[in-house]
C-alpha cells in the first residue's frame, strides 16, 4: 500500500497527451497558465499517432455547409447541429494553423491541402499526409505544446478524479517508473484519455485504449452518454482486426465476396464509400449468406489491384507495410482480408462546446472538462463520419484548454482523501470472500482476454436483448473471479505492470458492464447500433445516460 | 523449437522453450508470456503494427520493434532478448528512454515559420519517424559522447533545415555545426531503423549545410581539406590534408607520428596523381543547379 | 581460368598502407587472377565528399565505375570505404534521371559514360567466394594455430540495404583455411571510428581502444582488419596511448592469407 503522495500543483492539469490533451494544452499555456500534461506513455505514443486517412476539412463556407450535411445524415439523427456547425466552421482555420507550423499536407496544384473521399462524403475534403496523418498532426501538436511551455509527464498512469468540496480539483496516479503516488492538485482539469477500443477482441485501437478517464468518470459519479454507441470499421486486418483504413477505398479499393463480386452497390447508392455502419452490416451480412471466404468463411476481401503500384506506395505506404509484415502480401498484387473491427466510441463524458463535463441533470461539473474520443460532443451522433474525429479532437481541444484557461480555480484537494481513493482501489471488497467458489483466479492480462470475448458475442455489431443477459451474468462472475486476484509483486515496484495491467483491466470491467446497460437501454437500431431483435423500425432517436452508483449501473433516455 | 533468453529485472535470464510457429510476432509472444505465465513481466507496447515504437528490444544483439519481427526470422534458435538501452537501470525489457527524448530539445524543435505555407508539395522522411530510440541507442557516437544529439534529433533538425517555410537556418547551423561531425559514419542508424528511414543521410545534409557558413569549424575544414587533396591529386594525401588541417609546423608531430610506418616500408613518399586529373578538377568545379 | 577483374586499391593501401597493396597484388598474381588496374582511378570521396557535395560524390565514382566497365565486369577493393561508397554510387544510379544527370557531366568533362553494368565486390568477399575459395584451398600450406580476432568493421556490412553482398563468415573461412584460430568476436560489426578520428577523436579513440582491449581480453597477438582504414585507426591509437601491456598486431587479413600460401 502506499504510503504517501508526492503532491505536483499546476493551473490547467490535462490527462492524455493524444491530438486532443495536445490542443488544449497549448491553448491552455498561450493563456499564461501553468500547463501540466500527464499520459500514460510518451505522448507521441498516443493512440492519435495512429489515425492513418486523414482529417475532415471543408475549404470553402459552401463546402463546410455541406459538411455539416452530411455529419448530421450520417448521424442518424443523433448530432448536435451547433456542435456539428461548430466543428465543420472551424475546419478550415485549424487546417491553416497546421500548415503554417509545418504539417506537411499532400498539396494539389494550387498548391492547397489536397482533398481524397472519404466515407459518407459527397466532396472529398479529407486531408492528408501520406496514410500517417495522425502522426504527421501529432508532431506539429506536441511541438507547438513544448513551445508554449507545456509541462510533460509522461508514463504517469491516472487513476482517480480527486475532488475539493464539489469541485475537480485534481487526479491521482502512479509514476510508473519509479513506482511512487502522484497527486496532481489542478485549477482546472481536463479529461483526453481517448477510446475503449480494448474492450474487444477483434479492435483496431492501440493497447493502450482502455478508456481509463471514461472509467475516472463514472467512479467519480459522473454519467456516460451514448456509450452503447461504437463505430465498426469494416476493413480491420483479418484476423488481429489491425485496421486498413477508410483512405483504401477513398483511393479506389472495392471489397469483394467469395464469388469475387463487389457487393457493395447492391447495398448501398455510395457502393464502397457508404457510410461505415452500412458497410460493416454489409459485410457482415455477406458473411452470414455463407459468401464469406477462409475455412470458416469470417472474411471479405479489398481489393486494391486497381490503384498503380506507384500510388500505393506513395499514397498509401503504411497498408502496404502493415500487409507485408503481417501477412506477407502486397496490396497491389493480392487481395487483403478483412473483417469489421471495433473502432471508436462515439459517446463518452457528455460535454457542451467548451468542453465543460455535464452531469446527468445536465450542469456543468465545476473544474471538469472534457475534449476527444473520451468526450461526447454530440458531433458524431449514432455514427461517425470517417475523418471528423481529429477534427473533433482539434476543434474541442482547443475550446476546452481556452475555457478551462479561464476557469481555473486555485484548488487543494486533501492528499488523505486521494491516498485513500488510491490504496482503495488496491484493496479487495469485503464481499470477496475466500471461502466463495468461483473457479480459477486469472492474471490481469486473461481476465482481459476473457473480457473481450464476452463484449464481442454479446454486445458487438449485432445487438438483442437475449445476448446482452447472457453476456452481464457472464461479466459479473468473470468480476468476482477478477477480485480476488493476489499480486505478486508490492504496488511501490518500480515498472509494476503488474499493477498496471489490473487496474486497466478494472476499468475495462466497470465499461464493459456500462455498455451491456446502455445497450441494453436502447431498444431500436441507429445508425452504427444495430438491433436484431428490434420490434417496430422507428429511429430511435434519443440519447441514453448511464451512470455507476454505490456498485450499480442505471441506464436512462434523454430527449435531444 | 525455439529458445528465448529474456532478460529480468534482477539481472537472471529466463530461459523458455517453446514449440511455436516461426511466423509468430516476437510480440505476440511477450503477451503469452504475460497474460499466461508470469504477469509481472514487463515490456512495452502500443500499436501492435510497428508505427507507435514502443516495442523495440535487441534479439541477440541486434535491435528490432518487437511487432514486427517474427521469431522465426533469426539464423539461430537461441534468441537472447535484452532491453534497447543497455546503459540505464533496466526492468525487464524496459529501458530508461528520458536521454533520447531530451536529445530533441538540443536544437529549437519546432518551425519557425515566415507565414506563408510553401505551395510545393515538401514531404520530409522525418514525419515517418516513430520515435522508437532503435538509431539512438545503437549509436557508437551517442555512447561515448553524452553531448551528441544522435541520429533522430538531426534527421529532425534536416527536416527542418529543408523546409522552405523555416526562417531560422543560421541559429540552427549554428547548433548543428557542433553536432553533426560527432558522427562516426557508422551505418547503423541506417541500417536498423524499422521506418528504413536514412538518419545518416540526414547528417551529411547538414554538414553539406554547414559548408556556407562563415565561420570555420574543425569539421568544416576537414572536409574542405579532403576536397582540396582531392582536387589537386586526384586522391586523398595524407601529408597534404595534414597540413592543410594544422599548418606546416601543427602538422609536424602528426606526419613525425607516421615515421614508423615508413620504416616498416608502407609509406610511399613521392605522391601519385590520378591520371586524367584534368576531368576529376573539372567535375569537382561543376556548378550545381 | 578465372575471369579478369579489375582491381581498385583506394588511396590509402596505394600511399600508406602498401604493406596490404602489395599483399592483395601478391596475391591475386598466385592466383593467376589477372587484373586491371586504371591509372585514371580517383579517390572515392573517403566517406566525406558526400558532405560536401553529394552529386559530386556520385559524379567521381561514376567516373572510376565508368573506366572500371571498359576493363571488366567485376571491380574488386580491398578498402571497405571504397566499396561502400562504390556501393552507395551504383545503387542510386540505378535510377534513370539521376544516373542521366550523373552521366551528363561525365560527358561533360570527356569521361566514358557510366551504364551501371560493373559487379562491385570487396577483396573479402571476393577471396572467399566459392571459385576463388577452391583455388585457395590447393595452395594453403603451413598452419600457424595462433589466435586471430577477426574484425570486420562497418563499411563491408552497412547499410545492408545497398550493398551487394554480407560478408558474415567469411574472414572466418578465410582464415581457418589457413590454420589460425579465429576467435569469435562479440561484436565484429563494431566502428573503428576512422571517420571520425579528426572531428570526433575521444569517440574515434574510444572505439579503437575496444577493438585492441577485446583482443587482449580473448588473448588474441593478432586482430585481422578488412579495410586499411580500420587497421590505420587502432593502430595509430595504440601507438598514440602507449602502455606496458604488449598490444595485439593489426594485419590486414590479406597479408595472413598471403603467410601461408605455398
Ligand atoms: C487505427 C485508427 C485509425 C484512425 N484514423 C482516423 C482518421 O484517419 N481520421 C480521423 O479523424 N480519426 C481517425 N481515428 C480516430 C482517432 O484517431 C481518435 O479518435 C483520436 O485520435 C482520439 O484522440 P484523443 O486525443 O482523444 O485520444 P488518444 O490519442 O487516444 O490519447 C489518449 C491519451 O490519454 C493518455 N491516457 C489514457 N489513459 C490514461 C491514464 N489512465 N493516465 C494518464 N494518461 C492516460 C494516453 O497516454 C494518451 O496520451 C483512427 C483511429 C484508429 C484506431
Ligand atoms: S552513422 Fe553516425 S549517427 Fe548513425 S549510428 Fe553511426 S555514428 Fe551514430
Ligand atoms: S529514425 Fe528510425 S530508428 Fe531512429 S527513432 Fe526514428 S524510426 Fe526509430
Ligand atoms: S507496438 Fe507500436 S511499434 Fe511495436
Amino acid at each position: 500500500m502506499f504510503t504517501n503522495l508526492n503532491p505536483i500543483s499546476c493551473d490547467v492539469l490535462v490527462i492524455g497527451a493524444g491530438l486532443a490533451g495536445l490542443s488544449a494544452a497549448a491553448e491552455a499555456a498561450r493563456a499564461g497558465k501553468k500547463t501540466i500534461v500527464v499520459s500514460k506513455n510518451h505522448p507521441l505514443k498516443s493512440h492519435s499517432a495512429a489515425a492513418a486517412g486523414g482529417i475532415n476539412a471543408a475549404m470553402t463556407p459552401e463546402d463546410a455547409v455541406l459538411h455539416c450535411e452530411e455529419t448530421i445524415t450520417a448521424g442518424c439523427g443523433l448530432c448536435d447541429r451547433q456542435a456539428v456547425e461548430i466543428l465543420c466552421n472551424s475546419a478550415a482555420d485549424i487546417l491553416g494553423k497546421f500548415r503554417k507550423y509545418g504539417t506537411p499536407f499532400r498539396l494539389n496544384e494550387n498548391g492547397e491541402p489536397e482533398g481524397r473521399p472519404f466515407g459518407a462524403m459527397s466532396t472529398p475534403r479529407t486531408r492528408f499526409v501520406g496514410d500517417y496523418t495522425g502522426a504527421a498532426l501529432m508532431q506539429t501538436a506536441f511541438e507547438q505544446a513544448e513551445k508554449a511551455g507545456v509541462r510533460f509527464e509522461y508514463d504517469v498512469f491516472l487513476t482517480d478524479l480527486i475532488k475539493d468540496g464539489s469541485r475537480i480539483a485534481g487526479a491521482c496516479g502512479i509514476r510508473f517508473r519509479s513506482g511512487t503516488a502522484e497527486l496532481f492538485s489542478a485549477g482546472a482539469v481536463i479529461l483526453a484519455t481517448g477510446g475503449a477500443g480494448a474492450l474487444f477482441a477483434v479492435n483496431s485501437n492501440g493497447i493502450g485504449s482502455t478508456g481509463d478517464g471514461c472509467a475516472m468518470a463514472l467512479r467519480a459519479g459522473l454519467p456516460l452518454k451514448n456509450w452503447e454507441l461504437v463505430q465498426f470499421h469494416p476493413t480491420g486486418l483479418y484476423p488481429s482486426g489491425l485496421l486498413i483504413s477508410e483512405a483504401a477505398r477513398g483511393e479506389g479499393a472495392v471489397l469483394r465476396n467469395k464469388e469475387m463480386e463487389a457487393f457493395m452497390p447492391r447495398y448501398h447508392e455510395k457502393g464502397d464509400l457508404a457510410p461505415r455502419d452500412a458497410v460493416t452490416r454489409a459485410i457482415l451480412t455477406e458473411i452470414k449468406c455463407g459468401r464469406g471466404f477462409g475455412r470458416r468463411g469470417d472474411f471479405v476481401l479489398l481489393d486494391c489491384r486497381a490503384l498503380s503500384p506507384e500510388r500505393l506506395t506513395e499514397r498509401l505506404p503504411e497498408i502496404c507495410d502493415l500487409t507485408e509484415t503481417m501477412l506477407h502480401i502486397h496490396p497491389s498484387t493480392h487481395l487483403i482480408p478483412v473483417l469489421p473491427t471495433a473502432h471508436y466510441f462515439m459517446g463518452g463524458v457528455p460535454t457542451d462546446t467548451e468542453g465543460h463535463v455535464l452531469d446527468a441533470i445536465g450542469f456543468a461539473v465545476p473544474g471538469l472538462f472534457a475534449a476527444g474520443e473520451c468526450s461526447w460532443t454530440g458531433v458524431h451522433g449514432a455514427n461517425r463520419v470517417g475523418g471528423n474525429s481529429l477534427l473533433e479532437a482539434t476543434v474541442f481541444g482547443r475550446r476546452a484548454g481556452k475555457a478551462a484557461a479561464a476557469e481555473t480555480v486555485p484548488a487543494s484537494p486533501d492528499p488523505n482523501e486521494a491516498l485513500r481513493t488510491l490504496n482503495g482501489r488496491l484493496e479487495p471488497p469485503a464481499s470477496a470472500s475466500e471461502a466463495e467458489e468461483t473457479g480459477k483466479i486469472p492474471s490481469p492480462l486473461e481476465c482481459r482476454r476473457e473480457l473481450k470475448e464476452i463484449l464481442s458475442t454479446s454486445c458487438g455489431a449485432v445487438h438483442t436483448t437475449i445476448r446482452h443477459k447472457q453476456g452481464a451474468t457472464r461479466l459479473s462472475l468473470l468480476e468476482r473471479r477478477f477480485r480476488k486476484y493476489r499480486f505478486r509483486l508490492p504496488p511501490e515496484r518500480a515498472c509494476n505492470t503488474e499493477l498496471k495491467d489490473w487496474l486497466e483491466t478494472d476499468n475495462l470491467l466497470l465499461l464493459g458492464a456500462a455498455l451491456l446497460t446502455a445497450a441494453e437501454e436502447r431498444s431500436e437500431s441507429a445508425g452504427a447500433f444495430y438491433r436484431e431483435d428490434q420490434i417496430y423500425a422507428g429511429g430511435s432517436l434519443y440519447h441514453t445516460l448511464t451512470e455507476y452508483r454505490k456498485g450499480r449501473f442505471s441506464a436512462e433516455r434523454r430527449p435531444l | 523449437m525455439i529458445i528465448l533468453r529474456i532478460y529480468r529485472r534482477d539481472g537472471h535470464y529466463d530461459v523458455h522453450q517453446l514449440d511455436i510457429k516461426p511466423e509468430t510476432k516476437l510480440l505476440t509472444l511477450f503477451e503469452q508470456i504475460r497474460t499466461g505465465i508470469d504477469p509481472t513481466f514487463a515490456f512495452s507496447s502500443g500499436c501492435r503494427h510497428g508505427i507507435c515504437g514502443s516495442c523495440a528490444v535487441k534479439v541477440n544483439g541486434k535491435p528490432v520493434l518487437a511487432c514486427k519481427t517474427e521469431i522465426g526470422s533469426f539464423r539461430s534458435g537461441v534468441l537472447r532478448i535484452e532491453p534497447l538501452n543497455s546503459e540505464s537501470p533496466k526492468i525487464d525489457l524496459l529501458s530508461d528512454f528520458d536521454g533520447f527524448y531530451r536529445s530533441f530539445s538540443s536544437f529549437p524543435d519546432f518551425l519557425e515559420p515566415n507565414g506563408r505555407p510553401t505551395k510545393e508539395n515538401f514531404l520530409p522522411e522525418a514525419t515517418r519517424c516513430i520515435q522508437c530510440g532503435i538509431c539512438y541507442y545503437s549509436c557508437p557516437s551517442v555512447s561515448y559522447d553524452k553531448e551528441f544529439s544522435g541520429p533522430a534529433a538531426a534527421l529532425k533538425q534536416d527536416r527542418f533545415l529543408s523546409d522552405p517555410a523555416d526562417t531560422i537556418t543560421e541559429s540552427r547551423l549554428e547548433e548543428a555545426v557542433g553536432e553533426v561531425y560527432r558522427c562516426v559514419k557508422c551505418y547503423r542508424c541506417t541500417e536498423y531503423c524499422p521506418r528504413s528511414l536514412d538518419p545518416e543521410k540526414a547528417i551529411e545534409n547538414i554538414r553539406t549545410r554547414c559548408l556556407t557558413r562563415k565561420e570555420e569549424t574543425i569539421g568544416t575544414f576537414h572536409t574542405k581539406a579532403l576536397f582540396d587533396s582531392i582536387y589537386h591529386y586526384g586522391k586523398i594525401n595524407e601529408t597534404f590534408t595534414a597540413r592543410y588541417l594544422f599548418g606546416f609546423w601543427g602538422s609536424l608531430p602528426l606526419i613525425l607520428s607516421g615515421l614508423p610506418f615508413l620504416f616498416k616500408r608502407r609509406v610511399r613518399l613521392r605522391p601519385v596523381k590520378a591520371a586524367n586529373l584534368k576531368e576529376i578538377r573539372r567535375l569537382l568545379e561543376m556548378e550545381n543547379d | 581460368m578465372i575471369d579478369p577483374i579489375v582491381f581498385f586499391p583506394g588511396c590509402m593501401p596505394a600511399s600508406i598502407a602498401r604493406h596490404q597493396y602489395r599483399a592483395e597484388q601478391k596475391i591475386l598474381k598466385k592466383l593467376d587472377i589477372p587484373y586491371h588496374e586504371c591509372p585514371e582511378f580517383s579517390c572515392c570521396g573517403g566517406g566525406h565528399l558526400q558532405d560536401a557535395d553529394d552529386i559530386k560524390f556520385l559524379a567521381l565514382n561514376a567516373r572510376n565505375l565508368a573506366y572500371a566497365e571498359q576493363h571488366g565486369d567485376v571491380l574488386v577493393t580491398g578498402c571497405s570505404t571504397c566499396y561502400r561508397n562504390m556501393a552507395e554510387t551504383a545503387f542510386r544510379l540505378q535510377n534513370e534521371r539521376l544516373r542521366t544527370a550523373v552521366n551528363a557531366r561525365l560527358d561533360a568533362v570527356g569521361a566514358p559514360e557510366y551504364q551501371g553494368k560493373i559487379r562491385i565486390r570487396h577483396m573479402l568477399n571476393f577471396l572467399a567466394s566459392p571459385e576463388i575459395f577452391s583455388l585457395l584451398e590447393e595452395q594453403t600450406s603451413s598452419p600457424r594455430p595462433v589466435n586471430v580476432l577477426p574484425f570486420y568493421g562497418c563499411h563491408i556490412k552497412r547499410p545492408s540495404s545497398i550493398l551487394p553482398e554480407n560478408p558474415d563468415g567469411n574472414m572466418e573461412k578465410l582464415l581457418t583455411l589457413c590454420g589460425y584460430l579465429v576467435r569469435p568476436m562479440r561484436d565484429p560489426y563494431t566502428c573503428c571510428g576512422f571517420h571520425g578520428e579528426i572531428t570526433a577523436p575521444s569517440v574515434s579513440q574510444a572505439l579503437s581502444a575496444a577493438v585492441s582491449e577485446e583482443a587482449v581480453e580473448q588473448q588474441c597477438p593478432i586482430i585481422a582488419t578488412v579495410c586499411p582504414l580500420c587497421s590505420f585507426n587502432i593502430e595509430s591509437h595504440q601507438m598514440r596511448n602507449k602502455t606496458k601491456r604488449k598490444m595485439p598486431e593489426i594485419i590486414p587479413f590479406e597479408e595472413l592469407l598471403l603467410t601461408s600460401l605455398k
